[in-house]
Parts: C-alpha cells; sequence; structure tokens
C-alpha cells in the first residue's frame, strides 16, 4: 500500500506490518496487499450561494454552500476526459477508474440531459468566445484506494470586495434554471428543452457599445436580457449590477425563454416599466416573467442587487404594492404589473386581497394549468399574445374555477373577458381617449366603409420612451374566407401634425408579414391621402390580425423622428 | 413584404439585430450618431426587453477616447419618473481609474434631465471603470439605477485561464478548492 494518506488505515497498516514483520508495500491479510483493478473517485460539487435579500442585496455573510446540481463532471488525464457523469439532486458524482493513475476532475458548466426529459442548457464567457466555463481541480493520483473529494466554487468575495476568481458564478446561474427545469417537469415530465446558452461575464456591464446596443463581445451588454436565438446574457460587473446570484433576474429571463420555447411570444420588446401602460403584448411578455420568476424562486418579492458591494436592492412584489404608495396607478390589460399579479395569484395557494381591493384571491391552480394553457392555447391563438386568450383558455380547462379566475382578473381593472380578442373590454388606458376604445377593430374584407384607427402618443414614459406603450400600435382583425391575394390599406386621413407614415405587420398565428415602406415624398399634412401604406400578402384562409402604426409613434423623443402624436388611419382590406 | 413562419422571420431580421433597442432609454456613451437625412431605419424586429428596472434612465459621454494618465471628462446624463423627486449621484472607480473631482451638476438641455460631469483619468490598469449609481427617492422610499462608464485601454486580465481542448472546444477554466473528504480501500483491497 503505497498511498497511505488515510484517516482510518494508518493505525490499521502499522499493527499488520508489525504482524508480519515488515514487508514493505505489502498490505494486511498475513501476505502482500494486491493491487485492485479498480477505484473510485467520488464526492460532491459545490458552490456558494450568497442570498439576495430585498432591502439589503447581496448579504455575504450568510453565504453558503449549495449542491451544484445535475452538473456535468469530467474526469481527466492531462487533457484527455477519461470518463464523464452527472451530478445528482445532491450535487454527488462518482466514478470507477484505474488504479494509480495521475487524473484531475473538471466540472462543466453545462447540464445536458438525453432521452425523454432533454436538456442543454450551458454557461458562456461571452467576452471570451463563448468558451464554456468550467472548475477544476488539480492533479492527483487515484492510487490504490477509494477516494472522496469535493469541489467547491467560491464566490471569490474576501470580505469587503471580490479578490479572487469568481467560481460559483456560473453554477450558481445553473442553479436557477435546475429549479426552473423541475417546475416544468413537474407539468410536463417528459419535456424536451431546446438548447439555451446562458453567457455570463465580470464584465458584462450595465452599459452599450457603441453603437448603442448590446455588445456581448466587450461585456457591454446594458442590462440582463434574453434574446431569441441568442439566449440569456447576464450582468456581471461587480459593484454596479451583478446577477448571478439575483435569482429572479435569471428566473425571469428564463421565463422569457420558455415563453418563447414552449409556448409564443408576439411581445415587441423595449424598455419598460413596472407603472407603464404597455402594448398589451409587452405587458403580458413581461408580466409572465415577472410571475414566472416568483413561481420559480418560491418568493412573490422579486429583488435585485446592484451598486458598491452589491449591498443595494431593486424589487417589488408581485402580489401587489408592498405599500399603499406603491399601488399600480394603471391596472389593466396593458399593465404588467396586473398581468403579473393575476398569474401569480392563479397559481399561488395564499390568499390576499387583489392590489388592495376587497376581492380576495381564493384560487390556487398551481403551475401545471397555466403551462397546459401557454404550451397549448396560448400558442396557436389567432389572437395575439396577451391576457385575453390566456383567460380564455385558462377557463375552458378548469371550467369548475372559472367564477374564482375572472375575479383575480376583474379586479385588475379588466372587463370580464368575453373572447380571445377582448371584445367587451371596457377600460382603455388612463387618461381614457375617445380615439381608443377597443382592443382590436373588426375589418370585413371588400367593405367600402373602412375602419378608422388612430395610432397614439399618449402613453408615453419620460423615461422608457414612446417604443412599446398603449395606443401607439393599433390592432384589427379580419378573417379570409377563402385563400389567395388580399390587399391591405392603411392611407392617413386629416388633420395631421406632420407627414404621416404609416406601417402595418400582418400576423396570423406565429406567421409574421411586415409592411413598412417609407412615405412618398407626396405625402405631407395637406396631403394626407398620400400618406399610405399598401401591400398584398396571399393569405390563407382563417383569422388573422393587422397592426397599424404610425411608424414615428413608436419612436422615443430623442431619435431623428420623434413621435408626432395623434395620426388616423382609414384601414381596408379587398380580395379581387 | 416578406411572409415566413416566425422563425424563419427572426433569421430573416438577423440584421435589425444589431439595431435591437434594448437602450431607447439609454444611450451610452458614444458620441451621437449623426443625423441620417430622410433615411428612415425601421426596426421590425422585436428588440430585448431587459430585466425590470427602476424607473430611472441613466446614460453617459465621453469627452475623449480613454488614454491611460490622460484626464477626460464624464458626462452623465439621468431623467427619471416625476415622483422620485431630484436625483443624486454617487461614483466610484474600480480597475484602475482617478475621480480628480467630486461630480458637478449642470443645467440639462431638456425638462427632467439631470446632468453631471466627472473628471475622470485611467490609470495603469488597462480596463479602467467608473461606477456610477443615480438615486432619486420616491413615495415608495429610495430607487437607483447603475451604470458603468468603460474607461478601457486595452485587455482586461481575466480571472480565469482560457484553455482550449484537444477538440478544439473553448473552455474558460476556474479554479476549485478541493479536499479530499476521506480516503478508503476499494472493496478488492480489503
Amino acid at each position: 500500500v503505497t498511498n497511505l494518506t488515510t484517516n482510518r488505515w494508518p493505525l490499521l497498516v502499522a499493527s499488520l506490518l508489525a504482524g508480519c514483520g515488515g514487508g514493505g508495500g505489502g498490505g494486511g491479510g498475513g501476505g502482500p496487499q494486491p493491487v485492485p483493478t479498480t477505484v473510485t473517485v467520488s464526492g460532491t460539487v459545490t458552490f456558494d450561494s450568497v442570498p439576495s435579500v430585498a432591502g439589503i442585496g447581496l448579504d455575504y455573510a450568510n453565504t453558503q454552500p449549495k449542491p451544484a446540481r445535475g452538473v456535468t463532471v469530467e474526469l481527466l488525464e492531462g487533457a484527455n476526459v477519461l470518463a464523464s457523469t452527472t451530478t445528482d439532486a445532491a450535487g454527488v458524482y462518482s466514478f470507477t477508474t484505474t488504479p494509480n493513475r495521475a487524473v484531475s476532475l473538471r466540472v462543466r458548466a453545462e447540464m445536458i440531459r438525453v432521452g425523454a426529459p432533454s436538456w442543454t442548457f450551458t454557461v458562456l464567457d461571452n467576452v471570451n468566445g463563448d468558451a464554456l466555463y468550467t472548475l477544476d481541480g488539480a492533479v492527483f493520483d487515484t492510487g490504490t484506494a477509494d477516494s472522496t473529494r469535493a469541489l467547491r466554487a467560491e464566490s471569490g468575495w474576501n470580505g469587503s470586495s471580490y479578490a479572487g476568481a469568481r467560481s460559483a458564478a456560473p453554477f450558481a446561474i445553473l442553479d436557477t434554471v435546475y429549479d426552473g427545469v423541475q417546475l416544468v417537469l413537474s407539468a410536463s415530465p417528459a419535456a424536451i428543452f431546446p438548447p439555451l446558452q446562458l453567457h455570463w461575464s465580470t464584465s458584462n456591464v450595465p452599459s452599450f457599445g457603441s453603437n448603442a446596443i448590446p455588445d456581448p463581445d466587450t461585456g457591454e451588454i446594458g442590462n440582463s436580457f434574453f434574446r431569441p436565438g441568442s439566449g440569456i446574457f447576464l450582468l456581471g460587473a461587480a459593484d454596479s449590477d451583478t446577477d448571478e446570484y439575483d435569482r429572479h433576474v435569471i428566473a425571469h429571463e428564463w421565463g422569457h425563454y420558455l415563453e418563447e420555447v414552449f409556448s409564443r411570444s408576439d411581445s415587441i420588446g423595449g424598455p419598460h416599466t413596472r407603472h407603464d401602460q404597455l402594448d398589451f403584448r409587452v405587458a403580458f411578455g413581461e408580466g409572465w416573467g415577472n410571475a414566472f420568476s416568483a413561481m420559480l424562486t418560491g418568493q412573490s418579492v422579486y429583488r435585485d442587487s446592484f451598486g458598491p458591494s452589491q449591498s443595494g436592492s431593486f424589487g417589488f412584489d408581485v402580489e401587489g404594492p408592498l405599500s399603499a404608495a406603491q399601488g399600480n396607478q394603471n391596472p389593466g390589460w396593458y399593465s404588467e404589473e396586473s398581468i403579473q399579479e393575476i398569474i401569480y395569484d392563479l397559481f399561488d395557494s395564499g390568499v390576499d386581497l387583489i392590489r388592495n381591493s376587497l376581492v380576495a384571491d381564493n384560487v390556487a391552480l398551481g403551475f401545471a394549468p397555466l403551462y397546459t394553457v401557454m404550451t397549448g392555447d396560448q400558442r396557436t391563438t389567432s389572437a395575439l399574445t396577451s391576457v385575453f386568450p390566456f383567460v380564455v383558455a385558462l377557463r375552458a380547462q378548469r371550467p369548475a374555477d372559472a367564477p374564482l379566475i375572472d375575479e383575480v382578473v376583474n379586479a385588475q381593472n379588466i372587463t370580464p373577458v368575453a373572447d380571445i380578442y377582448g371584445t367587451t373590454e371596457a377600460h382603455f388606458g388612463n387618461p381614457s381617449s375617445s380615439d381608443l376604445q377597443s382592443v382590436y377593430d373588426l375589418l370585413s374584407v371588400n367593405d367600402p366603409t373602412p375602419v378608422r384607427v388612430c395610432s397614439l402618443d399618449d402613453y408615453r414614459s419620460t423615461f422608457t420612451g414612446s417604443t412599446n406603450k398603449l395606443g401607439s400600435r393599433r390592432f384589427l382583425r379580419f378573417t379570409a374566407a377563402s385563400a389567395g391575394m388580399y390587399t391591405l390599406t392603411a392611407r392617413a386621413v386629416a388633420p395631421l401634425n406632420a407627414a404621416a407614415d404609416p406601417d402595418m405587420i400582418l400576423r396570423r398565428a406565429d406567421e409574421v408579414t411586415i409592411s413598412n415602406g417609407a412615405p412618398s415624398s407626396t405625402c405631407s399634412t395637406g396631403t394626407p391621402e398620400e400618406c399610405v401604406e399598401s401591400f398584398s400578402p396571399t393569405l390563407a384562409p382563417g383569422d388573422h390580425v393587422l397592426e397599424v402604426y404610425e411608424w414615428t409613434n413608436t419612436n422615443t423623443a430623442t431619435e431623428e423622428y420623434p413621435p408626432i402624436g395623434r395620426t388616423c388611419f382609414d384601414v381596408t382590406v379587398t380580395q379581387p | 413584404v416578406r411572409r415566413a413562419r416566425r422563425t424563419l422571420c427572426w433569421c430573416a431580421l438577423a440584421a435589425f439585430v444589431a439595431a435591437a433597442r434594448v437602450g431607447d432609454a439609454e444611450p451610452n456613451g458614444a458620441p451621437a450618431a449623426p443625423a441620417s437625412g430622410s433615411v428612415r431605419v425601421k426596426l421590425a424586429a422585436r428588440s430585448s426587453p431587459g430585466k425590470p428596472q427602476p424607473p430611472i434612465a441613466a446614460a453617459y459621454r465621453l469627452s475623449a477616447v480613454p488614454a491611460i494618465g490622460m484626464p477626460l471628462r464624464v458626462s452623465v446624463t439621468a431623467r427619471a419618473d416625476a415622483s422620485l423627486g431630484d436625483l443624486s449621484i454617487e461614483v466610484s472607480t474600480a480597475d484602475g481609474a482617478s475621480v480628480s473631482s467630486p461630480p458637478v451638476a449642470v443645467a440639462g438641455t431638456k425638462q427632467g434631465e439631470y446632468v453631471w460631469e466627472i473628471d475622470v483619468a485611467p490609470l495603469s490598469s488597462p480596463a479602467g471603470r467608473l461606477n456610477v449609481l443615480v438615486t432619486g427617492n420616491g413615495p415608495a422610499g429610495p430607487q437607483a439605477r447603475s451604470l458603468s462608464v468603460l474607461l478601457r485601454t486595452g485587455a482586461r486580465a481575466e480571472a480565469a485561464e482560457l484553455r482550449v481542448a484537444p477538440n478544439g472546444e473553448r473552455l474558460m477554466a476556474l479554479p476549485a478548492k478541493e479536499s479530499v473528504v476521506e480516503r478508503s480501500a476499494p472493496e478488492d483491497a480489503r
């Protein structure tokens, strides 16, 4: 026995050696110790988990090791991979290998499972060519005895600053993903998750690149976000904004991924904040993200640390305002704050008064019904993705709970939902506008009387602009009775504040057609009829939604073409 | 006029991704783009909304390209919901940068706009950074927005080590704290 660095063997070996009169290198049992054919290398992988606490930011004093669950562990000889395994729910790994071999352990910041269910989640360094993060152990000799080796990914915090490598960060990120996977599996045990890359770097700062857009190569990403096709990007700038321990932030973005790959999102994105009156697709997407973050973490109070020593904290309670002063001033189908409270109230088992009303949240559906709706009717709805098709589908799935579902929804200043288009909706922003009195307007093919809709800039925010606010884009719906070419036209009408630039987007479920030409040179305030957008797509039979907007009303006040305000269009659809 | 499945649409619109406007309210420190005349750049693809943020927008501009030892002025502009009242600013440096004077408030060009000027000098580190925290105090308590002003003059030293595996895979190796918990004889050696 040559590698007796054990805790249990020295006395035993000493006595055996004495009894045998020596026998250097020998073992027990009265003869030479046979070299085993295999030895086991096992142990745990943990990471430093730093709690993010409302009001105080990251609480380093209460850092705890947590198991790195479901991550890949490799046994290496030099650079060659001898074996690979996956940690269990306790972070345990185990290898059986040959004795007396110089090896090392490497933990890959990835969760991979094949079969059903299956997933591939990786954490990459976006400023280093999307290199995969790994946690690397030292070279050791497998010897002739089983060994237990623990690998810990440390936070790098020395009590006052990040002094060492922040090895825990990629595994903290995966830990939130792991919980998200478990939540989804509770509703869909054989879910097939499309691959997702999560990008993190200590160089990811809350500032933009030279083009005022996120630049993953330099780390100037501006914010943590999800981008379809690219993945999730997370901030990592110490003393400014880091998100690896902000589970709600990661869960919010992962919720966007979930919506994108398992459901459908028609959200146009753009800057937003809680009190904004938003394009209802944005409101639903962001409300979903916030509610999902609470469902995943089990904590209704969203928290996001930032600032020097990560000691600042931004947050809100998806259950409603933390105080009356924080109350939602503009509840409705266009409020992300309303949507997040609706979805979470439908999910959770707690009973609370909704937005300080006298209506109690008496419904507790759990995650599965919400997931079923999101992956079913919400994905295929012919309407745009919003609270309306969501509620219609949920009521149909849970008819016995329909009255309670309605109570939760109606308490948010939303008229009892009649259909996926919100046809009976009677609340339209604060302050109300006579130009905005319907969620969708009904368009009839070959109707000689056009439908007039007005694009507004009434609900812009002083700090998040106009891009995605209520009323800037108007929605019309029509049914194509037969397949063929249709002509869609939006023509400006007087009075105009400036030369109008109408644009249109046609949607049929997840099919999108865009017509966004520049205005003609003959278009002016005096010739509104020359300010026209028209296109002729070939359509399949069925329901279609047409989005019409004055393009400048989707810009910010600081852009070259700022919003021109109220601009009305006559809209027609014809089939030859 | 285009028609495509949504996934195809996103692919076709990849060119627009470069113009995704995550930061409509958050222009960065680069000089403003020159006016583009009558050309209207229309963004058809959706932009990434980003994580929820407090109702404060902040941006910065640099007076010069950062160079080690060369002072330059950082202008920080912020806007916020009126309910947050007057905004204040805190700055700190990271990775080697020196603030030679405290932030000086100057008049904004637009109503509700706050502007501060900060004189800084990148020092020896090639990756200096000025951390900015803009804070307002509303009925729900203080709210703040963080901003990083990059004073980069070169590549940043990495705490992790970039390695290339035999199969060409790029790996960012982070150190582990490793401990041998126990060592015992295998079954067939006992």
